[in-house]
């Protein structure tokens, strides 16, 4: 059904995709304020003129489609960012350290490795309070913020399905849990030579503060301690069901004309149960230090709702390959090295998580053209895995890129910037910041792992 | 000037001992970020770095220098033109996202002003988004936004002296200084 859906449609169905992307890259820089108040109507707008149209064109069909990236895809999706976030929300990391080259480093890296394991956006919620704390007293403090979004909110995120929400969208299609371990050089490689890059930077920033700032502390200092460090044990409920939901099969269930299996609607209750714990037993101090909302869940939920309708003719279209409108993007990327880059470049300005769905489809257009993803995607890992690790490790690290990359990214200058960091401007952060130092860091990966 | 900066610091660091005067009364138009002020110092300022000196003193402490280069030669570096100074200004343009730090811009701006030192064309702005408090993913908006710009004139040390309160913090853009005074009146 799905595969004559991809060779009928007309590249111009892609258009409302391309339209809800360009608005979340686009709205918040050029008009912040109209899209905090619109940018569920300018989405219902997308979704609109995706769905009418393709349901009246294509009947049935297209009802199905819909039933399915709801039941497969978007339910599941917003109940584990939901629950991550709520988890992560409810821990806090209390007392002051002394922001040296050292300090920063060890903080920077602990939430490197916890990104993959509470996701980018919990680790960056967890660590970048102690971080602005622990710099309050030095005058060069951009950068490190700046090394932060580029390890934590992003490159960090690379090794479990937990980290990053497209590395979520692969399991979810098929790619087993444990695969992503298989990143693991590739995300070593970058994540220790961007830290490196921050420590020299680090170190001779800080031969530039004023003594009094680089003396030791003396006197009382408030102790480091976390509190609602019970929530860790909800994240290891979180890990344990998504994995089971992984090698465990329950049979079938069909949902809205929707095959669903068992063990992912358990899953997702599991998830849903520890999110319900977490906020029961957290008290809402820890919440109120984090400053906690339901906002950032809330704007995931309407705008995911967009992205996964308008996304589906464009996928439907990769997955046929070169019989479909859109076979120009499957001609047009073949090697390992050019889905790291495309899916990169993509994600350095787009939501990561459809780029890494679009390049995943074009990879499976390109080598399985109308093969289901159940049996297209073990093939591709067992035969062609390098387009796979380009794909993931390219959404993920190269949404650094740009403020617009990720979603943390703007979450983090927005904290610093309250905190009184001043942080670079959208295109500072690129030329100050991404171009001399990811760019480079990103061609030797290729260099290593892709070439 | 024309001459070697490092020199002229020297000369003048020599020049203030022997007088028994403090280090600071005589400024450097470089420490001071001077704004060009006609097109040939911008040129200067751009090909002839290093060997072009302004500096900055009060009277009589001024002409009392300048007779010493004039005397002792400088040491290679020689006066070419002077000019009594009125007034000075700079613009400033802020935007920051807490209230306290508008307040400790405010308080620098505003609190313990030196004499014959005024804020000009002062624009204030906050914009409060009180919805948008705490952490957001793909819409964020700060809820507070506190935004100003204007111009500091007034007298050469008070304006000096705020201009760098302002330009230690971050979030505030402080533009070169500007002086007015008499036509220069070329020495050699």
């Amino acid at each position: 059904m799905e595969l004559e859906l991809g060779s009928l449609l007309p590249v111009w169905s892609a258009i409302p995709f391309a339209g809800i992307l360009l608005s979340i890259a686009l709205f918040p820089l050029l008009a912040p304020v109209f899209w905090h108040h619109h940018y569920a109507k300018v989405s219902a707008a997308w979704s609109v003129v995706l769905a009418g149209p393709f349901v009246l064109g294509y009947g049935v069909p297209a009802v199905h489609e819909l039933a399915h990236v709801a039941v497969v895809d978007y339910v599941p999706f917003i109940i584990l960012i939901s629950t991550l976030f709520t988890i992560g929300g409810g821990i806090y990391v209390r007392g002051s350290l002394r922001g040296s080259p050292a300090t920063n480093c060890v903080l920077i890296a602990i939430g490197t490795v916890l990104a993959s394991w509470v996701g980018t956006t919990g680790a960056a919620m967890l660590v970048i309070r102690p971080l602005l704390r622990a710099n309050r007293a030095r005058r060069h403090r951009a950068h490190t913020i700046v090394f932060f979004t580029f390890l934590v909110a992003n490159i960090g995120g690379a090794l479990t399905p937990l980290g990053d929400p497209p590395l979520f969208l692969g399991f979810l299609h098929g790619v087993p849990f444990f695969w992503t371990f298989t990143v693991w050089r590739e995300t070593a490689t970058a994540a220790l030579v961007v830290l490196a890059v921050y420590a020299a930077h680090d170190v001779y920033y800080w031969r530039r503060e004023d003594a009094l700032v680089r003396e030791p502390h003396r006197g009382p200092r408030e102790p480091l301690a976390i509190e609602g460090w019970h929530n860790l044990l909800f994240l290891g409920g979180v890990l344990g069901a998504v994995i089971v939901s992984g090698i465990w099969s329950g049979g079938d269930v069909v949902i809205l004309g929707v095959r669903q299996q068992v063990q992912n609607l358990v899953r997702d209750a599991v998830l849903a149960t520890m999110m319900a714990a977490s906020w029961l037993t957290t008290s809402a101090r820890i919440r109120e230090q984090n400053e906690f909302s339901w906002g950032p869940i809330r704007e995931v939920a309407i705008l995911f709702a967009a992205i996964f309708t308008t996304i589906i003719p464009a996928l439907a279209m990769l997955r046929v390959g070169e019989r479909g409108a859109m076979a120009f993007v499957v001609r047009a990327v073949r090697e390992p090295a050019h889905f790291f880059w495309a899916s990169g470049i993509l994600s350095s300005f787009l939501d990561n998580a459809p780029t890494y769905l679009t390049f995943l489809s074009t990879a499976l257009g390109r080598l399985y053209p109308g093969v289901g993803e159940d049996v297209a995607i073990p093939r591709l890992i067992e035969a062609h895995a390098a387009y796979l690790r380009a794909i993931a490790t390219g959404s993920v690290f190269m949404g650094a890129n740009s403020y617009i990359g990720n979603a943390p990214n703007f979450m983090v200058k927005s904290i610093a910037e309250e905190s009184g960091v001043s942080m670079p401007s959208f295109f500072g952060y690129i030329i100050r910041y991404s171009l001399p130092v990811l760019i480079p860091v990103f061609a030797l990966v290729t260099w290593l792992f892709f070439r | 000037m024309q001459g070697r900066d490092d020199v002229v610091r020297a000369f003048v660091a020599g020049f203030l001992a022997a007088r028994g005067g403090r280090e600071g009364q005589v400024m450097f138009g470089s420490d001071l970020h001077l704004e060009p002020e006609s097109l040939g110092e911008r040129v200067k300022e751009l090909f002839l770095t290093g060997s072009h000196v302004v500096l900055v003193a009060p009277e009589p402490l001024a002409e009392a220098l300048a007779d010493a280069f004039r005397e002792h030669g400088g040491a290679g570096a020689t006066l070419e033109r002077r000019r009594a100074i009125r007034e000075a200004a700079f613009g400033f343009r802020a935007e920051m996202f807490s209230r306290s730090l508008a307040t400790a811009f405010r308080q620098a701006l505003q609190d313990s002003v030196p004499q014959g030192t005024r804020a000009d064309d002062l624009q204030e702005t906050e914009d409060v988004h009180p919805e948008a408090h705490g952490v957001e993913l793909y819409a964020p908006v700060h809820d507070y936004i506190y935004r100003a710009s204007g111009r500091v004139a007034g007298s050469f040390p008070g304006v000096v002296e705020i201009r760098r309160r302002l330009a230690e913090m971050e979030f505030v853009q402080v533009e070169r200084l500007h002086l007015e005074g008499n036509q220069p009146e070329i020495i050699r």
